[in-house]
């Protein structure tokens, strides 16, 4: 057997067992760290690590370093982290239990429900912007549900939820440009909103949405074994003893709050939701057990990564990182839509 | 046993049949009827994935609606005809079948692996374990399957033509294992689209038509009742092939000839 390497003997080698698995968490995770060190030096000034660390420890407020850090990087950083990793997982769930691997947060409307409600709230509620996690959580939640049971009385044929997912989407695009029309002095900027971006973002406003991420994200990564047994299809699912409806409805629940939650902070990012679930399924095989903690990863470091590089790509202008996740994710939406129509896959 | 007291059952407005009675009992049985008799149906409405709109299926006098469902899949194991292909090794696939079995944590045990291996091995798969599901042929995937049916452990096996579309030497070593399983006692409820083949196996009969039972007994009364020609359109004929029945069958049309 010796000499005769085989392409396939590496794609066994990673998808079998759980050391390797375990060694690619591990480059992920490096990989994550390295991003997340990046995202706190650079910008339109580069922080050094000496710099930052000396800072916190003298703990001066007054030193740019430490008002840089605390202000500007560190709550930009988490941002981006976060909601990285939300719509990566989400759109592992919502792939799984949709059965449709064309689905993602951004291409079923998710996200523009979520934005919709999002501004609604900010809108209705001026002094309360910590509600703004709560409304866009449940904007995805009709969302998905809507898709859910649209999905059940038209047979969800792949191509057909797609466009079910345009439909909501303009709906709810209307309804943001209704609210802006109406109050074009939200307390957010509706425009930056619906590109997506974390420019400018405070730590007080984040957090509410933050810890809603991390029990959705917690309850998702205990859920892999549920999402293999799906794959099987409903008929053999229901036939292992499990509650194919429900446990669809309760899946798409928590991929709405990891949706919704990063989208009341982040904007409309498109396709992160999309790409990654998919970048990350063609390295490591479809088995949702190692899937969904590698896009949480993958997907922290990838939006992580095109911040940075929003950042320095005009510097010293910035570019919404909204407008790069799409530019790099249309294309790639399009290659699959013609990879399925070619039948692979 | 397995009862089905005065069911209707199916989706849409017409029911794929209506009061239909009839009894299974243990052992092997082999349930046939042309095409959209309502065979898939009965054994859906026995495990519950279709809507049961009249009457009850009772599971050894309880009725299944009763059953929690990971109970039910406890007792019950189904192979369904038609299926997606899942991106998954056939080592996954089988332990699958664990799943009504698993504690709330889901997280398998030594004893859930050693049984999974053991119907790998037993299905002549052990070399293909590693292997996805999309690179094998029909014939090695319906075994994987059939494996996966096997670690379930239930007491009733319901298997929808798990022989349709296969090689015929595939189709023979389904078949076989399937004779192998009943003879271990497994209550199984099989589908067959091969009337041959149906008669041939030792098991009851089931013949079904337009969401009736039509005949049940052995193969023997089946080929002298005379229902194989109104119900199927066929004349039966067989022969003995050292002391095996083998049959088959000739167009109506040719009956006068």
């Amino acid at each position: 057997m010796r000499g005769k390497w085989k392409p396939e003997a590496l794609q066994r080698w990673i998808t079998s067992g759980q050391k390797s698995r375990k060694w690619i968490l591990l480059v992920l995770s490096i990989g994550l760290v390295l991003a997340i060190g990046i995202s706190l030096c650079v910008g339109s000034t580069f922080v050094s690590p000496v710099k930052i660390v000396a800072a916190v420890r003298n703990g001066d407020g007054q030193s740019s370093a430490y008002r840089i850090f605390f202000y500007i990087r560190l709550p930009r950083t988490i941002a981006a982290a976060f909601s990285g990793a939300a719509l990566a997982v989400s759109g592992v769930i919502i792939q799984a239990a949709l059965h449709n691997a064309l689905a993602g947060p951004n291409i079923i409307g998710v996200n523009s429900g979520a934005g919709f409600f999002t501004l609604l709230t900010l809108y209705l509620f001026p002094t309360m912007p910590q509600l703004a996690p709560v409304g866009a959580f449940f904007g995805a939640l009709i969302c998905v549900l809507l898709i859910f049971f649209l999905c059940a009385v038209t047979g969800a044929g792949r191509l057909t939820v797609i466009l079910e997912g345009v439909a909501i989407g303009s709906l709810f695009s209307a309804g943001v440009d209704f609210i802006s029309v109406l109050d074009p002095d939200l307390a957010v900027n509706a425009s930056a909103f619906m590109i997506g971006g974390f420019s400018g973002i405070a730590l007080s406003r984040l957090l509410p949405a933050i810890w809603l991420i991390l029990i959705a994200l917690a309850v998702s990564m205990l859920s892999g074994s549920v999402l293999n047994v799906l794959l099987l299809g409903d008929e053999s699912a229901k036939s292992l003893g499990m509650h194919v409806g429900a446990v669809r409805i309760g899946l798409l629940a928590i991929a709405a709050v990891l949706a919704g939650s990063a989208v009341s902070f982040g904007g409309l990012l498109g396709f992160v939701g999309l790409l990654v679930p998919h970048i990350t399924r063609r390295i490591l095989g479809s088995d949702n057990r190692i899937l969904l903690p590698a896009a949480c990863l993958l997907g922290a470091g990838f939006v992580l990564v095109c911040d940075v590089l929003s950042r320095v790509l005009f510097a010293p202008f910035e570019l919404p990182v909204g407008i790069l996740l799409s530019a790099v994710g249309a294309p790639f939406f399009l290659v699959l839509l013609l990879r399925m129509r070619r039948g692979s896959d | 046993m397995l009862k089905w007291d005065h069911v209707s059952a199916g989706y849409g407005p017409v029911p794929v049949f209506q009061d239909l009675s009839l009894c299974i009992a243990p052992g092997l049985t082999i349930v046939i009827g042309p095409n959209g008799s309502g065979k898939s149906t009965l054994l859906r409405s026995a495990i519950g994935i279709i809507p049961i709109r009249e009457g009850r299926v009772l599971l050894n006098g309880r009725d299944i609606r009763d059953f929690h469902r990971h109970e039910l899949a406890r007792q019950i194991a189904f192979l369904p005809q038609m299926r997606e292909i899942p991106d998954m090794t056939v080592a996954s696939l089988v332990l699958h079948g664990r799943y009504p079995h698993l504690s709330w944590n889901r997280r398998l045990t030594l004893r859930d692996r050693e049984y999974a291996e053991q119907a790998i091995s037993d299905m002549g798969l052990w070399e293909l374990r590693t292997r996805n599901l999309r690179t094998l042929s029909g014939g090695e995937r319906q075994k994987a399957y059939l494996a996966m049916a096997i670690v379930q452990d239930t007491p009733w096996l319901l298997l929808d033509e798990p022989t349709t579309f296969l090689d015929i030497r595939h189709q023979f070593e389904i078949l076989s294992r399937i004779g192998d399983l009943a003879h271990d006692g497994k209550n199984i409820v099989l589908i067959l689209h091969d009337l041959a083949q149906a008669l041939e196996l030792q098991g009851h009969i089931l013949v079904l038509k337009d969401g009736v039972s039509r005949f049940s007994g052995t193969a023997n009364a089946l080929y002298k009742s005379g229902l194989m020609e109104s119900i199927f359109g066929v004349i039966p004929n067989r022969f003995s092939d050292n002391g095996r029945q083998v049959y088959y069958f000739r167009p109506l049309s040719e009956q006068k000839a």
